[in-house]
């Protein structure tokens, strides 16, 4: 009898590296059966698919798995974010002063809204502020990607990434400003200390980053896809430093995007096109969101988790729809670009959990109504937005082949 | 055999004498990476909402509208409503993160990228001309001459054929096209040339006979109406006009309404001056003189039909304007005509400008955005 001692062991041992190939292939597959198929977005299909492999589903995403996923989930953000930051104009608020007037009102309406609801259904100050604060923001992953997706080119494509950019920084200082606040017994300086920490020292990273791109990139010289290379290792950098400074990764990424697009030569369109490397992180972050998805609701916040999306709906759209002609667009168009508003995603489940770490006695209520809130506006946002784009005629519409 | 078509008769306009319009097709651009973008419907709408003199019209695809001027006598007057729609233009794109822009061609749009639309139109073009349909992504400037009779619109149309080198040479702004440098001054009519009702029109003598030509080429099936002609030079009998086709859009205003001032001083010159008939040869020469005219612009070879004599191009548009003294002076054109003379001793063309922006920045989109900063006047 030869020696099969060569021959694994069965059950073969679980491989982290199989079933993240395996995930991705699933994703895919999923994404483009939504799309051919149902007309509905991919992204749909890659969150479906991650909730079905999820721990709410078969369970296959877990330990392992998370830690190598979680690298590609950062770097997926990362570039989505930094190149929101590429495509955000100063010059253009500057001439067109009214996309700020939207973006305080919509943000404002939103916060007012959702706080006086929540404050009015008996929910407790603390959580209600919080929530509020995280009520003003805007999915900054969902609509970057949908508009991608369709090849959408227009003014409520163009305003939502920008509107989106300014409401999740504005929500983000908010929400830090809020937890100072309800700690600060009343001390000016403990309100404001944080959230300027925060802002500042995330301007000053994103600023460093833009400057050593600039330095690289008039050093290398990149071409052919090389800038990719830079930017992807210095977003890496950027994020993992952010963390341990514990500052805004969303800022640090916008400033650093702007500065690239501005200052760094050789970089400034570098990000445009990620192509296929980019259209795999998305998969990947995308599955994986849909796995970190917490389903588990409970009845008893139905009414409150009801007024959050509700009352946040409506405050965007009508504040957007109000400003609309003034800041030179139809008022459908207005209406469509509050719509491209309501999608929640990943980024706002980070505010929560931050919050709950910090503060624990908010953030159980908190999470009861801002958790299952996201998870309904990252499930439908997406349609939402696809919708809103394909009314406003911004979807590219490809001549269908003659029969 | 299906029934015979009876062409309907083409009745000529009538329109005050030498008066003068133009058309530019211009292109929108995202102020983010000055690709083309399709941003015509939010800035024609925001346009609607303020008071314009002139017209502006969607186009066939969403990366272009046209600009309609006015009818105009003088080139003053043109001018100024040119600078002052031009303004309006500019400060309602930047509103809209938008730049617009002049020149024939964008640098470095893709055709195969340009998405063609799910319209009936856009269809039926792309279904004709496949490829042709997406190339034909090109932005010219039409000049429009007032004539009182189809008669002198065919004699101007026959006269002005041995100057359309000179219309090609002066207006040409577009070197760069899908990314490359064409080596062409005008890569646009290159675009425009594979149509095949393209091209000059034929050597009819008056109205009567073009007409009859029109007839026949409606009863064959080829054309529906005068616009299925995408000739270089053209009647435009709805108008009452005479239509020059081939100028790719200037990088200025200002140039668009000096080519549109010596158009008008040419055609004074075509019909009170100019005694003897055009040369007999010049259709012959046609097509040699416009390649070279797009391919070299002022630098280009030029054969003179009447005297067989080449010279380079820049030479004979100096010979006609100083040809012209009369005709100027009768038309008030003394200054753009004093500004053609000047760009075209120093040599200066659009796509020359167009090169050296591309020399300093090696990077097309830079070479856009100062393309579109400089339409717009922000330079």
């Amino acid at each position: 009898m030869p020696d099969l001692s060569f021959f694994p062991a069965f059950p073969l041992p679980y491989s982290a590296l199989v079933v993240f190939g395996l995930l991705l292939i699933a994703g895919y597959a999923a994404g483009e059966l939504f799309f051919r198929m149902l007309r509905l977005p991919r992204i749909t299909g890659y969150l479906l698919a991650g909730i079905a492999l999820g721990e709410n589903g078969f369970a296959l995403l877990k330990g392992d798995l998370f830690r190598m996923a979680d690298l590609f989930l950062n770097i997926a953000l990362g570039m989505i974010i930094f190149q929101l930051g590429q495509r955000f104009s100063l010059r253009w608020l500057r001439r067109n002063r009214w996309i700020v007037a939207t973006s305080l009102l919509e943000s404002g309406c939103a916060f007012a809204a959702v706080y006086f609801a929540l404050t009015w259904l008996g929910i407790a100050e603390p959580p209600a502020l919080i929530a509020a604060a995280i009520a003003m923001s805007s999915s900054p992953l969902i609509a970057p990607v949908v508009a991608r997706d369709l090849h959408a080119e227009g003014q409520v494509t163009e305003r939502a990434l920008c509107l989106v950019v300014l409401n999740s920084v504005l929500a983000f200082l908010a929400v830090a400003f809020m937890l100072s606040f309800l700690h600060s017994d009343g001390v000016i300086e403990k309100i404001y200390f944080r959230p300027l920490y925060i802002l500042l020292g995330s301007v000053l990273v994103g600023l460093g980053l833009g400057f050593v791109a600039a330095f690289l990139g008039w050093l290398l010289m990149p071409r052919e896809g090389g800038s990719v290379i830079l930017l992807v290792s210095l977003t890496v950098i950027g994020i993992g430093a952010v963390d341990s400074l514990r500052l805004s990764a969303l800022i640090t990424l916008l400033v650093f995007g702007v500065m690239t697009k501005n200052y760094a030569r050789g970089f400034r369109l570098a990000t445009f096109d990620t192509g296929t490397f980019g259209r795999l992180l998305v998969v990947v972050l995308f599955v994986v969101s849909g796995a970190l998805l917490p389903l588990q609701w409970q009845p008893q916040w139905a009414i409150a988790v009801l007024a959050f999306v509700v009352a946040r709906l409506a405050a965007k759209t009508v504040a957007v729809t109000a400003l609309a002609h003034p800041s030179g667009m139809s008022l459908k168009k207005g209406g469509l670009l509050g719509m491209m508003l309501v999608p929640l995603s990943i980024t706002e489940f980070t505010l929560v959990r931050e919050t709950a770490q910090s503060h624990p006695e908010i953030g159980a209520d908190l999470g009861s109504i801002v958790f299952p809130a996201i998870v309904l506006m990252e499930l439908i946002g997406p349609v939402i937005t696809q919708w809103a784009l394909r009314w406003a005629h911004e979807a590219y519409e490809p001549v269908r082949e003659a029969a | 055999m299906n029934e015979r078509r009876i062409a309907p008769a083409l009745d000529f306009r009538h329109s005050a004498k030498l008066s003068i319009g133009i058309e530019l097709e211009l292109q929108i651009l995202s102020a983010h990476d000055f690709n083309l973008v399709r941003g015509a419907p939010d800035l024609l709408e925001l346009m609607r909402r303020v008071r314009h003199p002139g017209e502006l019209k969607p186009e066939m695809t969403e990366g272009m509208i046209e600009l309609n001027s006015s009818i105009h006598e003088s080139y003053r007057a043109l001018l100024g409503e040119l600078r002052t729609t031009r303004d309006l233009l500019a400060k309602q794109a930047g509103r809209l993160n938008l730049a617009v822009s002049g020149g024939g061609t964008h640098a470095f749009h893709q055709w195969a990228e340009q998405r063609i639309f799910d319209a009936p139109r856009f269809r039926f073009l792309s279904d004709l001309y496949g490829y042709l349909a997406k190339q034909f992504t090109v932005f010219g400037q039409h000049i429009h001459i007032g004539c009182p009779s189809g008669d002198e619109a065919v004699h101007l149309v026959h006269g002005l054929a041995r100057y359309m080198p000179h219309f090609i040479a002066l207006s040409a702004s577009s070197p760069f096209s899908q990314g490359v440098d064409t080596a062409f001054q005008s890569a646009r009519l290159n675009a425009v040339s594979a149509f095949p009702l393209g091209g000059h029109m034929p050597d009819v003598p008056d109205w009567e006979h073009f007409n009859r030509y029109f007839a026949q080429m409606y009863e064959y099936g080829i054309v529906d109406s005068m616009k299925d002609f995408y000739w270089d030079m053209r009647p435009k009998p709805e108008y009452g006009t005479v239509e020059i086709r081939v100028c790719d859009t200037p990088l200025r205003v200002e140039r668009a309404a000096q080519l549109a001032a010596y158009a008008q001083t040419l055609a004074f010159h075509l019909l009170h001056i100019a005694k003897e008939p055009p040369p007999q040869d010049v259709y012959l020469l046609y097509n040699y003189n416009r390649f070279q005219a797009c391919r070299f612009g002022l630098g280009g070879n030029f054969i003179d039909a009447r005297t067989q004599e080449h010279r380079v191009l820049k030479d004979d548009i100096l010979a006609t304007l100083t040809m012209l003294h009369e005709a100027t002076a009768e038309t008030g054109n003394e200054e753009p005509m004093w500004l053609v003379r000047e760009a075209v001793q120093t040599g200066q063309s659009d796509a020359d400008w167009l090169r050296a922006r591309y020399r300093e920045s090696g990077f097309l989109p830079d070479v856009m955005e100062r393309q579109s900063e400089l339409w717009m006047g922000q330079t």
